[in-house]
């Protein structure tokens, strides 16, 4: 019964996900998630297969972008490793579903890759990241602004009901409990903060209930810039990663 | 480590998106006057890399028409998957951001003593180092019954972009049901070695959604073609080659490719294979440097343009710089790529001399991506150098592998989508 209760789901997103696809006009309302059906597809994030991941990782040429291990080499395009296995499945979805239309029209390989993945796959594909450290602190962090970064993470600013964004993804960006809260430690900065403005803008409409959108609305771009440094600060050092 | 084919597209991809982009001032100064003829990519990519070079120099730029349109993605054009508003680009970026002057006019002479060019209606202008990026005209009359009436009437060459990509495209949508469009493929050198194998692709998935009987003919004059083990593999997993059902037949020159004759009237190419009949017929002829490459003496006997390989400076004509399909570049490909490259090494080569620099060694670069089906890309990718004044390529470059992994021809489809913008924006804005 369960079983066919998701296959149901899954039709009707992918359905969804098809219709948009085919209405290419860039004004089109933005499909935005039903918490209750992500939580039911999300059930197998925590079933994947890393070492198929990893097969996976190199066969469908994540790692031309994403790193070799999954470490980007790259300014423009984030670290998976050290995620969280429901978060990197959830962003696959997302993209599948068209819902990433944000990230110019860089989006374009991520949703046509996504179209070539199973639910199964995507768990393989999440379990492999999940299974690595995280990402080696990013050779351009400014140490400097990360400083000013960790005491807005940290403590927030109430009287511009700024969150401390630690409160959900964790004390060292090792992530939260949902779904919707990734791993911020050594993340690429430029992409952080892409993904900030993003989210701040309203051009990202993924998260869930819209949560990041309002916790973003207040920041200033210095104030993203400090958060994407003091969260590059907080990934692996290189000799953890030997 | 040795840098992978794929990081190094991506360091270059990288280092074309650090271009300045603030308005640089039209120079005052006697730095020295540079006349660029050709407004393509290689005369649009001199005088914008030029301007990065050498700030202070005067830059004019003549070319008659007023936008330029791009042979690159005019297949997608032909079978409607772009417009020719996508691949037509203006001159305004390079006169407000590049401080470069555009004349729209014609070059009909010059005077090499003197160093001035004849412009058909604005007069003579004076130069002190000529850049020249001449293209590529058609031979017609070397097969009986072709001749440039025929190329513009039943048989397009769809080689320049605009008119003829559009009479192509008609003709392709008038082939009747389980009707034959045939291609007369053109002897090297050419422009866009892949070009005419892409388009025969392009036109085979245009069939097999509009025309699913109808086939496609290639005659070939050469026994081989750049990129042809992933083309020809592509072509058995899409179109059913090397089966009784081959959409697309290909008869290279052993097989009797060479074309005879054609009979424009009645459809029939005559080749060394028989008699072909078609409903549509794209004919490719040979080809040599543009007529301006002529007009300024700038060829050799075979209707190239000979140049120093590091510089780009005409072996006939001092204070000339030659570049793009018309020049002699060895083992470069004549490609919108490599017009590109070239047209780097030339605008810095100027400014170093104007500047009483020695030119530095050049390294060049060409890339190629050729769509099978609008998912399904190939690339070529070759890296060179000079050496004894004969341009090489080097053991890095390569050509896509075959595998298995369905993600591979379609990230080099959307790759080669997003190129196609970077690229033209590297030329022109």
């Amino acid at each position: 019964m369960k079983k066919t209760c998701l296959a149901l789901t899954l039709a009707t997103l992918l359905c969804g996900g098809a219709a948009v696809a085919g209405n290419s006009a860039r004004t089109n309302a933005m499909p935005e998630w039903d918490s209750d059906q992500l939580e039911q597809i999300l059930t197998r994030a925590n079933t994947g297969n890393p070492v198929e991941g990893e097969r996976l990782h190199h066969y469908l040429y994540c790692s031309a972008c994403h790193g070799h291990d999954g470490n980007s080499p790259s300014r423009n395009w984030p670290s998976l490793t050290g995620q969280k296995p429901d978060y990197v499945m959830k962003t696959l979805l997302d993209y599948r579903q068209d819902m990433r239309r944000d990230h110019y029209r860089k989006a374009e390989v991520m949703t046509r890759m996504t179209r070539l993945l199973d639910e199964t796959q995507m768990a393989d594909l999440a379990a492999y990241y999940a299974s690595r450290p995280a990402p080696v602190v990013p050779p351009q962090t400014k140490p400097l602004l990360a400083k000013k970064g960790a005491r807005l993470a940290r403590d927030g600013d109430g009287k511009r009901g700024i969150a401390a964004c630690s409160g959900c993804h964790g004390e060292h960006g090792e992530s939260g409990i949902t779904p919707d809260t990734p791993a911020l430690a050594g993340q690429t900065p430029e992409y952080f903060i892409l993904a900030m403005k993003m989210y701040r803008d309203g051009m990202r409409t993924s998260d869930l209930g819209g949560v990041m959108r309002m916790f973003a609305k207040p920041l200033t771009d210095a104030e993203i810039e400090a958060l994407a440094h003091y969260y590059a600060s907080l990934g692996s050092k290189r000799e953890a990663m030997r | 480590m040795p840098i992978s084919r794929r990081e190094l597209l991506k360091a270059l991809a990288a280092a074309g998106a650090l271009l300045p982009t603030a308005t640089l001032a039209k120079p005052r100064g006697r730095a020295g006057h540079v006349v660029i003829i050709g407004g393509g990519i290689g005369g649009a990519t001199a005088a914008k890399y030029l301007r990065l070079a050498a700030p202070a120099v005067r830059i004019t730029l003549i070319e008659p028409g007023n936008r330029f349109l791009t042979c690159l993605r005019s297949n997608d054009v032909m079978v409607g998957h772009m417009k020719l508003d996508d691949i037509t680009f203006t001159y305004d970026a390079l006169r407000s951001r590049y401080g470069i002057e555009v004349i729209h006019d014609r070059c009909i002479g010059f005077d090499p003593k003197r160093k001035t060019v004849q412009l058909d209606r604005g007069g003579k202008l004076g130069y002190d180092k000529l850049i020249v990026s001449p293209g590529i005209d058609m031979i017609h009359g070397d097969v009986e019954g072709y001749n440039r009436e025929v190329a513009e009437s039943v048989m397009p060459h769809g080689w320049k972009a605009g008119a003829q990509t559009l009479l192509l495209k008609k003709q392709l949508e008038a082939v009747p049901a389980g009707g034959t469009w045939l291609m007369v493929a053109p002897p090297l050198p050419y422009r866009c070695p892949p070009g005419p194998y892409e388009r025969a692709s392009l036109v085979a998935e245009w069939f097999q959604r509009h025309n699913p009987t109808a086939k496609v003919v290639i005659l070939d004059p050469k026994d081989a073609f750049t990129k042809d083990v992933p083309f020809r593999k592509a072509w058995e997993r899409l179109y059913g080659y090397n089966t009784p059902n081959s959409m697309i037949e290909w008869i290279p020159a052993a097989q009797g490719g060479k074309v005879l004759r054609v009979d424009a009237a009645a459809g029939i190419v005559h080749a060394q294979a028989g008699a072909f009949r078609a409903d549509a017929i794209n004919y490719i002829p040979p080809q040599r440097a543009g007529t301006l490459a002529f007009r300024l003496g700038l060829t050799n006997r075979d209707g190239w343009c000979p140049v120093n390989r590091r510089t780009f400076e005409s072996e006939v004509v001092r204070d000339v710089h030659v570049i793009g399909d018309a020049s002699v570049a060895d083992a470069m490909p004549k490609s919108g790529y490599s017009a590109n490259s070239q047209a780097k090494v030339a605008a810095q080569a100027v400014a170093d001399m104007l500047a009483g620099r020695t030119p530095g060694e050049p390294a060049m670069i060409n890339v190629c991506y050729s769509l099978v089906s609008q998912d399904y890309g190939i690339s070529i990718a070759d890296i060179f150098k000079v050496v004894d004044n004969r341009i090489i390529k080097l053991p890095a470059s390569g050509v896509s592998p075959i595998t298995d992994s369905p993600a591979q021809p379609l990230l080099e489809a959307i790759y080669q989508r997003n190129w196609h913008r970077t690229f033209a924006n590297d030329c022109f804005a």
